[in-house]
């Protein structure tokens, strides 16, 4: 499933430039910079050990980076300090929650944190837990917490102080495929409200929520742009996607002049994704042939690299076959 | 300072709610009655032996004084449990929140340095003062037996939760350089039988350096007074500089790992 873009401004929020990162003899991150718009989900997409979670370290103000620096609305981040904090939401990874604290014990003490006290955090309290699907679990403590509940836990805490700058390292891993749907919509949800910065390695993730995506290998930007700017300038030859019914199954596809390849999307056998030569009158051609051959053409559109045959290449240097 | 009681407030929660702290704070008073009730049968025995010989000799009953003998056998032993359950108490601190990944959070929080660290060491301080309040009734039960000195069971109280505040900043500090408990705990103990028995290595009685150096860095020479019913100035800001030391060097750990990652 893919969202259409949200409204995010083009000035970029956050500017990250030529960050680099060691633990040891290890490097994390090389010269790594990127924008982050206001109101945008961008997607860190890479496989482990690509510097994800050490980007979103350097990001949330949890450590320093070794070269480099961040800017935050044109200022450097190290300057703003707890100012930018308390502007920002952070989920990490291992989603850490004390085990012998109940969840309504979490949200009081997160307010505590930011500064909420009284009618101030009952209210936002009670707007998370909304929110975020925990009501009825305020007294059960962590520990007692499915895995589902305790990632919604992590998300409300994120959420409590509102804030403009919303961190998920890997929000849904470990979960099962609904709650990975719940969470999504839930995050599908901030944008234009939130900019979010979202770090994972799972391919439909990104398609499902993000409006950008920073593909990110061995400490590097790899690859930058929306779906769509990323399928036309990594995807390859250009794809034409289609639809049509043939009363004797489905034809040869690389039999059609200026088809180089094929590849069907679904199972029902109408739909098939085709890779074509740069001609621009490759559709009217398509489709005169398709009805040369007593085929009934449905549906005809520019189609899109998968992101997956994006990541590949970017990562392999090789796309998917 | 702002969230620093947020932080002491969870301290408390979650050290009331886990049964690791309910297994040690229930260890730690179950020993220290134990303590006691062996001391209090020594005492006996030996009472009864002097009162056979005196009888022998022909003389009029005596008995042991009950506080220099009984009351300070006591202290000293609850003296030597504090040392061995502070390095427990204080291991997890922020070696936990640092293994758990909750140190995260915190350190991503508007949260600074020092509001964490107090707030970590003031829950703990607390929670052993609650444990040493409950050792309490062990030394008033000697009341009815003799002229219990309660000035002096006061001042060893004091004492002893000077120590516990500065030994328990010492551990923090440690727990701020790693993730594991068990090295904070480790070296918990280490540094304080260290501190405790720094005199030991001085001649006794003599002055200068290293030997007046080593005994005035002694824990255990600092505490004494407390437990024979003495507060002396020099005393009272050892503690407080030990305190102030460890909480300092515990700020510069997590300022180090902001810094550094």
């Amino acid at each position: 499933m893919t969202c259409p873009p949200r409204r995010a401004n083009s000035i970029p929020v956050i500017q990250v430039h030529e960050l680099g990162k060691r633990y040891g003899e290890t490097v994390a991150l090389q010269g790594l910079g990127f924008g982050i718009r206001r109101g945008e989900i961008l997607g860190l997409l890479g496989p482990n050990g690509a510097g994800k979670t050490t980007t979103l370290r350097i990001l949330t103000g949890f450590m320093a980076p070794d070269t480099g620096r961040v800017e935050f609305e044109g200022r450097p981040l190290a300057a703003l300090g707890r100012d930018l904090r308390r502007r920002t939401g952070y989920l990490p990874e291992a989603n850490p929650l004390t085990a012998d604290l109940t969840v309504r014990g979490h949200l009081d003490f997160t307010g505590s944190l930011y500064g909420l006290a009284g009618a101030r955090l009952r209210e936002a309290r009670e707007g998370v837990v909304e929110r975020c699907g925990l009501r009825g679990l305020e007294g059960r403590p962590a520990r007692a917490l499915s895995k589902g509940q305790r990632q919604r836990l992590g998300l409300a805490q994120a959420l409590l102080h509102g804030p403009e700058l919303l961190f998920l390292d890997e929000p849904t891993a470990g979960l099962d495929p609904l709650l990975v749907a719940e969470l999504r919509a839930l995050i599908r949800g901030f944008g234009g409200e939130r900019t979010v910065v979202l770090s994972t390695h799972v391919l439909t993730e990104v398609e499902a929520v993000c409006d950008r995506v920073l593909i990110l290998d061995r400490g590097r930007a790899v690859a930058e742009g929306s779906l769509e700017e990323l399928g036309r300038s990594l995807g390859g030859a250009p794809r034409l996607e289609l639809r049509a019914v043939f009363a004797d199954g489905p034809p040869d596809w690389t039999a059609a002049p200026g088809v180089r390849e094929a590849a069907p999307l679904g199972d029902a056998g109408d739909r098939w994704l085709l890779a074509v030569d740069g001609d621009p009158e490759a559709p009217a051609v398509l489709a005169a042939w398709i009805q040369e051959r007593g085929g009934r053409l449905y549906e005809l559109r520019p189609g899109r690299a998968g992101l997956e045959e994006i990541f590949l290449s970017v990562i392999h240097g090789e796309a998917a076959p | 300072m702002r969230g620093w009681a947020g932080i002491l407030r969870r301290e408390l929660t979650v050290s009331f709610r886990s049964p690791l702290a309910g297994a040690l704070g229930g260890a730690f008073v179950l020993l220290a009655g134990a303590v006691a009730w062996l001391d209090l049968q020594e005492y006996m025995r030996a009472s009864v032996q002097l009162a056979a010989r005196l009888r022998m000799m022909g003389l009029p009953p005596q008995f042991l004084d009950l506080n220099d003998t009984l009351l300070a056998q006591n202290l000293g032993g609850l003296a030597f449990l504090c040392l061995i359950f502070l390095p427990l108490l204080g291991m997890g601190l922020l070696a936990d929140e640092r293994r758990g990944g909750t140190l995260e959070l915190l350190m991503t929080s508007p949260l600074g340095e020092w509001p964490l660290v107090l707030g970590k060491w003031c829950g703990a301080l607390l929670l052993y003062a609650f444990l040493l309040a409950l050792t309490l009734p062990a030394q008033l039960l000697l009341a009815p037996h003799g002229d219990l000195a309660l000035p002096v069971v006061a001042t060893a109280y004091l004492g002893l939760l000077l120590m516990g505040a500065a030994f328990l900043a010492l551990t923090l500090a440690l727990g701020a350089f790693t993730r594991s408990p068990v090295i904070a705990a480790a070296g918990g103990f280490a540094l304080m039988f260290l501190l405790w028995a720094l005199d030991g290595f001085a001649r006794p009685g003599a002055t200068g350096f290293p030997h007046g150096l080593l005994t005035s860095l002694s824990a255990l020479g600092h505490l004494a007074p407390f437990l024979r019913g003495l507060v002396d100035t020099a005393d009272l800001i050892y503690f407080a500089v030990l305190s102030v030391l460890g909480l300092d060097l515990a700020r510069r750990g997590l300022a180090s790992l902001r810094a550094g990652g």
